[in-house]
């Protein structure tokens, strides 16, 4: 399609320089309403990547990769073919591929998305990760609430290994692959790369001690790769495209194309993707800005796990560095937007209470920090806050931040630091009583009441 | 797409209260029809609902072709087609960087 005038139905297009950080990489497919079924799929170019990696040395595939820059998309950002990499070969132990699946980041859609629309994709990249890694199973861990991705990409499974991209001897390569896809049980820990090895071998879903790491010793302590479905899906482009073409995209040291989510307070909320770097700014242009009689307050910039932005970060590069240079991270670059409308002590308690929820209990710090947390927050909400609580808040912060197996702990730091820090005064607005009460009066001492009996005092939202 | 509610699992958009109230009392006369999610399948029982949870098929016919990705799914690929916005020197044949030797074994990797 060429370039013509902007459709009138816009009130003001988006500017050239937001337009051009658009990348339909990943997501150019989705526009195939059938993409997910293997014939449409191969008639759009589907498996080509998977018949050019096999004729290649799976070394070489490790390189490219590490080559490309490309670098974890579940949050970390860890180097992807440094990872691979870490594989002890000619070990003689079994190698496994875990694809985790479980999106469950609050603000994060990108990856189910991705397995409704466009299953093979993920597919292809295992198959071509495996090989590389020289794994012959290969498991996609997805959310069990995600129900009808589950069945696009246990289809996409059965008619991959109908045409022998599946199974043994792939394509006459003599490489054997069989994937498993096992569906979660609604934990948002088992997104949590070592607890959800524990789920996958039947376990309860906790994290485990690293060192030692799942390059070493992770599904039946086997050398596995877990990475992200983004990840996954990204290398059939780059052993297609290869390294430079990628690197042409996003920033030196955050190299490639990303599926942002943005949604909250804006015209027009959804899944962009964009080269990394690009900024608030631009992907408030192209969602057409914020919605009606809202003016951004805050926002994160990868998820509630991400500390949380202002209006004053509005041209910061929403890449690994850049985010880091601001105090947060990129995160899943769900990018969440709240106005004026939004109250964010509210929405701190809120994020909460879903860690306080989703926390697996084995690490005293998270168990009772967010335990503690979301009481605090309650009475701050009610009207029974007290100046020491804020100190409280931040000294339960300083206690789980860093000091639990897993980052969930250092997740729930983040709203409630990067709250208190820009908006100290609207804590103490509702303190000192300048603010009305959002929640009923939670008796002074009361414990065990149950997050669904505060009822909102008769506020508009 | 949000407020979203869900019945087992499968997406209802842009619920309102008096919208999700209608809906419930449509699942409380499944005779006159099930109301049926944009984007998900047709509904189905706890019970076979249970079962696909624990990796079976779901056997209904052409359910997998059930529902189609809403317009904020495709934000900004539409936006990309309605500008012609495409990203430029990709090409799919650029070889793969060789590091070993034509014919040579498999290296043993590195840890």
């Amino acid at each position: 399609m060429t370039a013509q005038e902007p459709a009138p139905r816009l009130e003001s297009a988006p500017r050239p320089e937001s337009l051009a950080r658009l990348t339909p990489v990943l997501t150019k497919r989705w526009l195939s309403p059938d993409a997910w079924r293997i014939d449409v799929y191969e008639q759009l170019d589907g498996y080509t990547a998977l018949r050019k990696a096999l004729t290649a040395d799976p070394d070489d595939l490790i390189a490219l990769v590490k080559a490309s820059g490309l670098r974890g998309r579940g949050g970390a950002g860890f180097p992807t073919g440094l990872k691979w990499q870490f594989i002890p070969q000619n070990d003689g132990k079994p190698h496994y591929l875990v694809v985790n699946a479980d999106e469950g980041e609050p603000g994060t859609c990108k990856d189910l998305p991705l397995m409704m629309a466009d299953p093979h994709s993920l597919i292809e990249g295992v198959i071509i990760a495996s090989y590389a890694i020289r794994a012959n199973r290969a498991f996609i861990y997805i959310r069990g609430e995600a129900v009808h991705a589950a069945r696009r990409l246990r289809n996409a499974v059965v008619e991959a290994r109908s045409l022998g991209y599946l199974g043994q001897d792939i394509l006459g390569s003599g490489f054997d692959l069989e994937i498993v896809v096992h569906s979660g049980a609604g934990a948002y820990i088992c997104g949590e790369e070592t607890a959800l090895l524990e789920s996958l071998e039947g376990k309860r879903g906790q994290p485990r001690l690293r060192p030692p790491f799942p390059a070493t010793h992770g599904l039946y302590n086997s050398p596995t790769v877990v990475n992200n479905v983004e990840t996954i899906a990204s290398v059939p482009y780059i052993v297609l495209g290869g390294a430079d073409w990628f690197r042409s995209m996003g920033t030196e040291k955050s190299p490639g194309t990303k599926i942002y989510s943005v949604s909250g307070r804006v015209d027009r909320p959804g899944q962009y993707e964009c080269s990394l770097g690009t900024t608030l700014g631009q992907l408030l242009d192209l969602a057409g800005g914020m919605a009606e009689g809202h003016q951004l307050r805050f926002w994160t910039p990868g998820g509630s796990s991400t500390p949380m932005l202002t209006a004053e970060h509005l041209d910061v590069p929403l890449d690994f560095e850049g985010m880091a240079s601001v105090g947060t991270m990129l995160g899943t670059t769900a990018v969440q937007v709240f106005s004026q409308a939004d109250d964010v002590v509210y929405a701190t308690y809120r994020w909460i209470e879903f860690y306080h929820h989703e926390s697996c209990g084995k690490c005293t710090p998270c168990r009772e920090g967010n335990y503690w947390m979301v009481r605090v927050l309650r009475r701050i909400l009610a009207g029974q806050g007290r100046h020491e609580d804020l100190d409280l808040l931040l000294d339960l912060c300083g206690n789980l931040l860093g000091r639990s197996f897993c980052a969930l702990g250092d997740g729930a730091t983040s709203p409630v630091m990067s709250s208190i820090k820009y908006f100290r005064q609207d804590y103490l607005d509702y303190i000192e009583g300048r603010r009305e009460p959002l929640l009923a009066g939670a008796a002074p001492g009361a414990a065990g009441e149950s997050t669904t009996g505060a009822e909102l005092a008769g506020k508009d939202s | 797409y949000a407020p979203v509610m869900t019945v087992n699992y499968e997406y209802f958009d842009e619920i309102t209260p008096d919208s999700a109230v209608e809906l419930v009392k449509r699942l409380q006369k499944p005779e006159d029809g099930l109301p049926v999610s944009a984007r998900g399948a047709r509904l189905c029982g706890f019970k076979e609902m249970s079962q696909q949870l624990a990796g079976f098929p779901d056997e209904r016919v052409r359910i997998t072709a059930d529902g189609l990705p809403g317009e904020p799914t495709l934000a900004g690929n539409r936006l990309a087609e309605q500008y012609g916005i495409a990203v430029s020197g990709f090409n799919p044949d650029t070889p793969i960087p060789s590091a070993h030797a034509q014919g040579g074994q498999a290296a043993g990797g590195k840890a």
